[in-house]
């Protein structure tokens, strides 16, 4: 049935009846009647929002430096060179470990600090995955 | 003027150059025009609705998913357009029980159009297509005249595909029938 449409003597007959046309003016009245549409624009993410969105990440990172060398558990052992490395590194921040163990030498300072340095944690990833995930 | 592919033009609409409008304005005006004309029948309100069609279809071309053609969507933009000025219901469905298709040949179905040159026979057609009613000539256009598909004639126009192909047997079949009458007519 659709092929008998397909009929190529009334197909060239029909082509060759010529259609209506507009007036000339039809082409320029339209383009009168539209505004160029608005060039996609490529937003640049400015460097302090690069800056202030890997804060928690650089913080998450401090920590669990500071937390794996702080602490005798040997995490560190597998790794080659390890012991030169704290040698190295204790020799480079000699004050900021000394203030660090004249810190935590209080339990008080230490619970606080502990309470402290986690609830900043908390709230700093809290911030970070309801502002990422928010809709 | 040979023309390039639509989507070549939209492209460059999309990408802020809206100079090249013009030339899917002037590829597709005729058919375009001759949409509204055959169902408005008024020079100047088909040519106002036109016009609005290609406003309309050009601030609505960022949301155009390119699933069907630029022009069958156009048409549909256009009839929608003219249909919705004239405050007609659409066209009438035919229930497909109504007409009896025969396995007609050519050679049945247009017996003595072949005897009269090319030239005579396109004059016949033309007093022939005259003949018809708006919404046929609509339709034989769009099937014959831009190679529309059964399937985007019935998107343009909300006709089931079946409708679609019983109205054009049925305008086949009486343009062949209108023809040979008048080649008759004159031979006696």
């Amino acid at each position: 049935m659709d092929d008998m449409l397909k009929d190529d003597f009334l197909g060239d007959l029909i082509r060759k009846v010529p259609l209506e046309s507009p007036s000339d003016e039809f082409i320029n009245k339209v383009m009168a009647g539209i505004k160029p549409l608005p060039a996609p624009v490529i937003v640049e993410r400015p460097y302090s929002l690069w800056i202030r969105s890997s804060i928690p990440y650089v913080a998450l990172g401090a920590i669990i430096i500071f937390i794996l060398f702080s602490s005798d558990i040997p995490y560190l052992n597998f790794i080659s060179g390890k012991e030169y490395f704290s040698v190295l590194f204790l020799k480079i921040f000699p004050p900021f470990w000394i203030s660090m163990k004249t810190v935590v030498s209080s339990r008080f300072i230490t619970y606080s600090l502990l309470t402290g340095v986690s609830a900043g944690f908390l709230f700093i990833i809290d911030k970070l995955f309801s502002r990422r995930f928010a809709s | 003027m040979k023309y390039q592919d639509d989507n070549f033009y939209i492209e460059k609409v999309l990408n802020g150059d809206s100079s090249a409008y013009a030339a899917l304005v002037a590829k597709h005006k005729n058919l375009v025009f001759s949409i509204a004309l055959k169902i408005l029948n008024n020079r100047e309100d088909a040519e106002e609705i036109a016009q609005d069609a290609f406003v309309k279809a050009y601030h609505s071309l960022k949301s155009f998913e390119k699933k069907s053609k630029f022009s069958t969507w156009l048409y549909r933009i256009v009839y929608n357009a003219a249909i919705s000025r004239t405050r007609k219901r659409s066209l009438d469905t035919i229930p497909m029980d109504n007409y009896v298709i025969h396995n007609y040949s050519v050679e049945d179905i247009r017996p003595g159009v072949d005897e009269v040159d090319k030239n005579e026979q396109q004059v016949l057609l033309a007093k022939a297509m005259k003949n018809l009613s708006d919404e046929d000539n609509l339709l034989i256009t769009l099937f014959y005249h831009s190679n529309n598909s059964i399937e985007d004639i019935s998107g343009i126009t909300g006709l089931s595909s079946s409708n679609v192909k019983v109205r054009l047997h049925r305008i086949r079949k009486k343009l062949y029938d209108d023809m040979s009458a008048m080649i008759a007519v004159q031979l006696n």
